[in-house]
């Protein structure tokens, strides 16, 4: 018994160690815990950092500090900082670095240089102003803008003495010896067509003409009145019969012309048989006569006269019309229910416009209506040029500006900040953040949201605070829970100034730029999670787990540029972020998370780094119903508008406005990317748990209980039970367990769009059907989509975007496309690789026999595009490094293209390098290698061959003349009195050709020409000239016949110079048997000017008249006359100048200064007939009024003579009177003046000449004496 | 008495009728050229004969090419109804972004003048030889003292001024006929104006659009952006049908707004 008791002692004791250990070991795990966490110097450090940020947050949150934290993004311009003299061959361009500049360098820019600072070339020798750089300028240059140099002020010069007026610079006017006005806009420098009226002249005919040119030309003038007037007596008269009735076009309009060929009133069909319509100058009563078949009243804007084919309307009367020339375009008329007018341009879109909204790939377009046609111009790509348009409703005016969206990046993002009741307490801040930014047309301020508005606003009182006490401080924290009603708060909203048409970018490029300008979209959102009993809440910043962040960042990072999820122009969605990135979650952390956030917010759904985002992809931005809607973009940009002010209401056409330089060179630094959130709120300590090691302890007390106690059961028990508990224990309370907080970093990733990779749903072609198409479009299509330029290609209008995979790294396929059908079969190459082309039967073929094919370059099934040469020998087989693609071109030249066309004649067998067979029946075989490289550089390195059979033939065909192979062409004229012409024939084989005038004269008896081409067996050409000179030609039609032999090679190989060495049978060379015709007429009559006027001595007065026309009459030549003529002043050397007509009689207005003119005319017809003659003339110009040389009594009268002649009026008191009102003393123009003399009055006398030269005061003052 | 009168009045008559005579011819043969001489006995009409195409192939060459023959600074471009691109030369060019492009040729119809003269001189001189040997076929004894020549551009056509004198012997007569000047048609100086001014607003505001186009009614111009951005010009004199063709690059922005990230 005794043993049994000290046994059962010593049992107690050991259960007494083992529980005491298990007891421990438990309180070990919680006190190394506790030690731990209490020297944890990060967490300290954490402490302390977010004290700061607790008191940051006291005053208000303020984001930028965070901010700042970030890194920071300084944005540099383009400006470079030293100018070269000449660089790539290139005068005055800023550089980089000194290292490759050409000429001189300056550590500077070159406006601040001598040599290549900007200012104005002024040409005074030949009468030119140009914006210039010293370097190109010399000792012509200004340093002053061109706008500030006298001689370079735009303005009217008025030539001619006002009969001309051009808009030109004022050193251009001073050239041309005219007088510079420049207070004259350009739309009024015009010529406007002083009061003209009938001139009746002394042999009958009339004029329409000013009453100046009337004195000229010595005939009776009637202001307003017209030649056809019945009462004027003379020649002209209304077209008779109706009819025949002419018109012509002047002053933009139609007018009538008289049977004498003067300029009548505006064609009106209303007033044909109106008399009184053809007395008087009327105004126009027919309305508008745009595209009117009876109305001449063109504007001269939207219409204007033309001749009927172009006008395209077929008047009642006469040859011409007024021309509509406003344009049709749907879209145009779809928006402002009426067709454009000549000069009006407007915008063209591709999406949704402005709100940020600008989908990927779109861009901006300008139409405007041109004369009738429509054109386009591209605005700048990547939305780096927007279109800004402008309308009163009657006319609309667009243009292609820069997008100045850079400039919302200088302005910093503002938080909102506030009070502990939750009321903002920054409304200033952000109020003056939203006027800066909306006062920058091409901003918008961008909201993100992130806040829980379902949340409550928090108390301020802290002493019902207990949660997350920072040591044993008292701080509030604004995510704290309120112990009385468990609410809690988040604040999380930030403005921030985007773009309201945001950057395009090089997306497909892996550069670092796009990825740094989206970058400042993404931010990292630190989240806590505190651990219940049952399962883990997050306690901070859980609105960035929720959808709304996503949706909030994603809209913000697309408002940056082609960033983040958003569609193309085709509606494509791509993602392009990324919201979950953190070390410790993956994929199953994330259902982790949902499942964790079960409880309360399980209706968030579950995204992963790859996943979808919700609605509000951006598809309905690119729908065709929503092109063009939004808000598009302004006239002019707000930098624009400062500079000019608000004085821009003019839109009529020939807005003269000043667009301001753009200075786009700025340097910004420290813009601060908004790239984080609020991080300062998170107030949990992070504890490192070692769960692990805890139940690893309590395993190995469990296996020491077991071995100190194996036997009894009730041991076992205790001590599993204990495990249990311990382990219970450690995961509720000791670290990680029941209230152990754990910070999770939320981060977006704001990246670069990219396009879809799914080639099955993209269509890289729709890029073509939207003119022009660019490479930014094309790419933005697909990932696959590749842009080749039109300058590449061959024989196409335009640009195209082929689908190319991203990874093309094979080199195209070479097949045989097409080959000349029927007379040429094909096979497969022995061997691979080529094709061999024989005859019909499989033979050989003929040579020199022409033949067409063309080969097809593919990528799998898909067409490649590339270049491709041929060889006649195999070049460098299997060459790599060393590759270079040499040989001849196909008829693509140097273009990709699909298609590789050859058209060419097969050589001759004895040019060929291995021949067989007998002379006569000899063939060989040859072969041309062909290697292609496609558009992605990937050349094919075993050369694809082409291997023809050439068999040694008999040649049954003679020589032919190629179309439109006669030079000059048959029918021609000869020029007057030549009997002789050299004549050069194109033929599609070497020959040697003859001619004759006589159709049966043989071959060897007709006349030789004197060369023909020579031939060369080694060259594959397809034309072959021969010349001679034609002689004999004497006759009003001249006909010519020839006749070619083929093969001139072939020769009697005995006779001496002969080098064929073929069998030889002159019969066997070929001649046509019925000769070419060919003719050349004669001009039988010299081309003759008949004649010309003026002539002599021509009077005018000081007003300068529109009539001084050059009139020259011609006859004869190869049309009778018809030919086009051109004057050119001899003495004193004005120039020359045309005749618009080609015709017989030709006109041309002169409006020379007084003085004595030799004019040289020279007339000349197709046929190269010519003719000459002078108009010689003296121009006195009488700019003087009369002058009384003589006043006399002559019985009862009073007469007077004066110096020329003149109509004179005398009043009775005074010599300022109008001659109307005075009484007359002549009855027509002449030297003597009289009136009836009468000694009690005073004769105050004025005189007119014809010249409408008055005497300002008295010609003279008679007082009778008795 | 009366006899011895008369006498001195038909000796002062016939005097002075020899004197108007022979003023007569000298003047004329200055002043009035003749009018149906045979070109070959024309010198001037036969350099212009021989002169004339290749004038015009040059300005049809040099217009197209934006005023050059050849010049390294150019950009290959073609218009829908061609088949190949031409070298079109740069007349306002800024090799960077965000810049105004800079005149490379501010004096250009100088510039002008100069390639047309480089073109054609060898061709001035081969006309003279053909023209001299010409006259000696025709029996002519010639000498002539070619020295240079000058291209001046004017409205509506171009002059070609040569410096040389031609002196013809035959049959003891002698004449002798100096500085030629051979004016061929072309709208090319009206053209190269309209040049300079879009130049200059390229170079000053980065933009010439169609409100300053509507000021050249004659003409039709067009605009076309590559894919560099650079601008093509293509300027069409709408009667005559003569073109100038150029290229601008300027005021270039990249994509992104053109930021470079430090």
């Amino acid at each position: 018994m005794m043993s049994k008791i000290k046994k059962n002692k010593k049992e107690i004791v050991l259960l007494a160690v083992v529980i005491f250990q298990i007891f421990l070991l438990v309180n070990m795990i919680a006190a190394n815990s506790y030690i731990i966490h209490k020297t944890d110097s990060l967490t300290e450090t954490k402490i302390i950092k977010e004290k700061n940020k607790f008191n940051l947050i006291n005053s208000g949150l303020n984001l930028l500090v965070g901010l700042l934290s970030i890194k920071q993004i300084g944005i540099v311009s383009a400006q470079e900082d030293w100018c070269c003299e000449e660089i790539n061959n290139a005068t005055c361009q800023p550089i980089g670095s000194e290292d490759s500049c050409a000429g001189q360098t300056w550590m500077t820019d070159c406006e601040s240089t001598d040599l290549c600072k900007t200012g104005t070339c002024v040409d005074e020798e030949e009468g030119t102003c140009s914006v210039g750089t010293k370097k190109g300028c010399e000792d012509n240059w200004e340093d002053n803008p061109i706008d500030e140099v006298f001689e370079c002020q735009l303005g009217c010069c008025i030539l001619d003495d006002g009969a001309k007026k051009i808009f030109t610079r004022n050193i251009q006017c001073t050239t041309q010896g005219g007088v510079f006005d420049s207070s004259t806009s350009q739309l009024d420098c015009r010529v406007y067509t002083k009061e003209m009226g009938a001139c009746v002249l002394n042999d009958g005919g009339c004029q329409f003409v000013t009453e100046n040119t009337c004195a000229t030309l010595d005939g009776d003038f009637y202001l307003k009145t017209l030649c056809s007037h019945p009462d004027l007596n003379n020649n002209c008269a209304m077209s008779l019969p109706i009819v025949e009735v002419e018109t012509t076009c002047y002053n933009d309009k139609v007018y009538f012309l008289d049977n004498c060929s003067n300029i009548a009133n505006v064609y009106d069909v209303s007033k044909l048989d109106d008399l009184d319509y053809w007395k008087k100058v009327q105004n126009s009563s027919c309305g508008d006569g745009k595209d009117s078949q009876t109305c001449g009243n063109c504007d001269g804007l939207t219409s204007m006269c033309a001749p009927s084919s172009e006008a395209g309307v077929n008047p009642d009367y006469g040859d011409y019309a007024c021309e509509d020339l406003s344009c049709e375009d749907d879209y145009f008329e779809e928006k402002y229910e009426r067709p454009p007018q000549n000069g009006e341009s407007w915008c063209i879109y591709e999406s949704y416009i402005g709100e940020s909204r600008d989908v990927v790939g779109s861009e901006h377009r300008r139409r405007w209506c041109d004369r009738g046609e429509i054109k386009v111009e591209a605005c700048g790509e990547y939305r780096m040029q927007i279109c800004g348009e402008k309308t009163t409703g009657e006319y609309s005016v667009a243009r292609c500006r820069a997008n100045e969206g850079w400039r919302c990046f200088q302005i910093e993002p503002v938080a909102y900040e506030f009070e502990d009741d939750g009321e903002i307490s920054n409304e200033d801040d952000i109020g003056d953040f939203n006027d800066e930014c909306d006062s920058l047309s091409d901003c918008r301020v961008q909201q993100v949201d992130l806040h829980d508005e379902d949340a409550p606003k928090i108390y301020a009182d802290p002493g019902n605070y207990y949660w997350h006490l920072i040591g044993d401080d008292q701080a509030i924290d604004p995510l704290a829970r309120s112990k009385e009603d468990g609410e809690y708060s988040n604040f999380f909203i930030f403005d921030v100034c985007v773009p309201e048409y945001p950057a395009g970018l090089k997306f497909w490029e892996a550069e670092d730029k796009s990825n740094d300008l989206c970058s400042i979209a993404s931010v990292s959102c630190p989240t806590s999670w505190v651990k219940g009993v049952f399962h883990t809440q997050c306690r901070g910043n859980c609105n960035c787990l929720d959808q709304k962040f996503a949706d909030e960042m994603n809209e913000f990072c697309t408002s940056i540029g082609d960033c983040g999820g958003y569609v193309n122009t085709e509606g494509k969605y791509t993602k392009n972020f990324r919201t979950f990135d953190i070390d410790k979650l993956d994929d199953d952390d994330a259902y982790w998370i949902y499942v964790l956030m079960a409880g309360e917010y399980s209706k968030w759904p579950l995204f992963t780094a790859d996943g979808d985002i919700g609605e509000g992809s951006g598809e309905e931005y690119a729908r065709d119903d929503q092109i063009g809607k939004g808000n598009p973009p302004k006239f002019f940009s707000s930098t624009e508008q400062d500079w000019i002010g608000n004085a821009l209401d003019a839109i009529e056409p020939g807005l003269d406005y000043t667009n301001p330089g753009l200075a786009i060179g700025i340097v910004m630094g420290g813009l601060s990317g908004v790239a984080t959130i609020v991080a300062g709120l998170i107030t949990s300590a992070v504890v490192a748990a070692a769960t692990e090691g805890l139940v690893g302890a309590a395993a190995t007390t469990a296996a020491a209980a077991a071995a100190v106690s194996p036997g009894p059961v009730i041991g076992w028990i205790i001590a599993i039970v204990l495990i249990i508990l311990t382990a219970v224990l450690a995961l509720i309370f000791g670290p990680g367990g029941v209230g152990s907080e754990e910070e999770i970093d939320v981060e977006f990733t704001c990246k670069p769009w990219q396009p879809p990779t799914n080639p099955d749903k993209y269509d890289c072609s729709i890029c073509d059907d939207n003119k022009p198409c660019t490479e930014y479009k094309c790419r933005s299509l697909g990932s696959g989509c590749r842009f080749i330029s039109k300058d590449e290609l061959y024989e196409t209008e335009e640009s195209i975007c082929i689908n190319q995979y991203r990874d093309d790294s094979t080199p195209p396929k070479i097949s045989l496309n097409e080959l000349d059908g029927g007379l040429y079969s094909d096979s497969p190459r022995p061997g691979g690789n080529g094709i061999e082309i024989r005859n019909s039967s499989g033979g050989c073929i003929q040579e020199f026999t022409e033949i067409n094919f063309s080969l097809i370059t593919k990528e799998g099934s898909n067409e490649d595009y590339a270049k491709c040469v041929y060889n006649w020998k195999p070049v460098a087989p299997n060459a790599t490094e060393d590759y270079t693609l040499e040989g001849e071109e196909f008829k693509e030249g140097n273009s990709y293209s699909v298609l590789h066309r050859f058209e060419n004649r097969l050589p001759f067998v004895s040019s060929l390098d291995v021949i067989s067979g007998t002379l006569g029946e000899r063939w060989g075989e040859l072969n041309m290698y062909v290697r292609c490289e496609d558009y992605a550089g990937n050349p094919n390195f075993n050369e694809y061959i082409v291997n023809f059979c050439i068999k040694e033939g008999e040649d049954i065909e003679h020589a032919r003349i190629k179309e439109n192979g006669f030079s000059p062409e048959s029918g021609s004229y000869l020029e007057y009195n030549i009997t002789e012409k050299i004549l050069t024939i194109s033929l599609d084989e070497p020959a040697e050709c003859k001619w004759t005038h006589d159709t049966d004269k043989s071959y060897d008896e007709m006349e030789t020409f004197t060369s023909c081409d020579d031939y060369h067996p080694w060259e594959m050409k397809s034309r072959w000239d021969c010349s001679t000179t034609l002689t004999n030609l004497t006759k009003p039609t001249n006909n010519i016949y020839i006749k070619c032999k083929d093969q001139p090679w072939v020769c009697d190989p005995t006779q001496t110079g002969c080098d064929y060495d073929g069998p030889w049978n002159e019969n066997d060379r070929n001649v046509n048997m019925d000769g070419f015709p060919y003719t050349l007429y004669a001009t039988e009559n010299e081309l003759q000017i008949v004649s010309i006027s003026p002539q002599g001595e021509i009077r005018r007065g000081s007003v300068p008249t529109e009539a001084d026309d050059l009139r020259v009459t011609t006859s004869g030549g190869m049309a009778n006359g018809i030919s086009r003529c051109e004057y050119d002043f001899v003495e004193p050397p004005l120039g020359w100048d045309f005749f618009a007509q080609e015709d017989t009689y030709h006109i041309y207005p002169l409006h020379p200064s007084a003085g004595n003119y030799n004019v040289l005319i020279v007339c000349k017809d197709e046929a190269g007939n010519k003719a000459e003659g002078n108009a010689i003339f003296n121009l006195i110009i009488d700019d003087l009024p009369p002058m009384v040389v003589r006043a006399y009594q002559d019985g009862g009268s009073l007469k007077l003579i004066t110096d020329e002649e003149a109509k004179c009026y005398y009043d009775l008191n005074r010599c300022s009177f109008n001659l109307e009102n005075g009484t007359s003393m002549t009855t027509a123009f002449s030297t003597v003046h009289t009136t009836t003399w009468n000694p009690d009055i005073t004769y105050h006398v004025k005189c007119k000449d014809v010249f409408d030269n008055t005497n300002s005061d008295c010609a003279i003052k008679i007082i009778p004496s008795s | 008495m009366k006899k011895r009168g008369q006498v001195t009045i038909f000796i002062i008559v016939g005097i002075i009728l020899v004197g108007i005579i022979s003023l007569f011819f000298l003047i004329r043969s200055g002043v009035i050229p003749g009018i149906g001489e045979k070109p070959e006995e024309n010198p001037n009409i036969f350099l212009e004969s021989c002169i004339e195409d290749k004038v015009k192939e040059g300005i049809e060459k040099i217009s197209i090419q934006g005023g050059y023959i050849e010049n390294p600074l150019h950009k290959k471009f073609k218009l829908e109804d061609e088949n190949l691109p031409v070298d079109i030369s740069y007349l306002c060019y800024n090799q960077n972004d965000d810049l105004f492009c800079v005149n490379q040729e501010p004096m250009l119809i100088r510039h002008l003048e100069d390639e047309i003269k480089n073109y054609i001189s060898d061709d001035v001189v081969d006309c003279f030889d053909k023209l001299t040997s010409s006259l000696i076929n025709r029996g002519y004894g010639v000498d002539v003292n070619y020295r240079d020549f000058e291209v001046e551009l004017m409205e509506k056509k171009v002059v070609i001024e040569i410096d040389a004198e031609l002196i013809l012997t035959k049959a003891d007569e002698t004449s002798t006929q100096e500085d030629f000047k051979i004016i061929i048609p072309s709208r090319f100086y009206d053209l190269a104006l309209v040049v300079q001014e879009i130049i200059n607003k390229e170079a000053t505001i980065c933009d010439f659009n169609n409100y300053d186009m509507l000021h050249y009614p004659e003409l039709n111009i067009n605009k076309y952006r590559t894919m560099d951005s650079s601008i093509i010009y293509n300027i069409e004199h709408r009667e005559s049908g003569e073109e100038f063709r150029f290229a601008v690059r300027g005021c270039v922005t990249g994509p992104g707004f053109g930021f470079e990230f430090s």
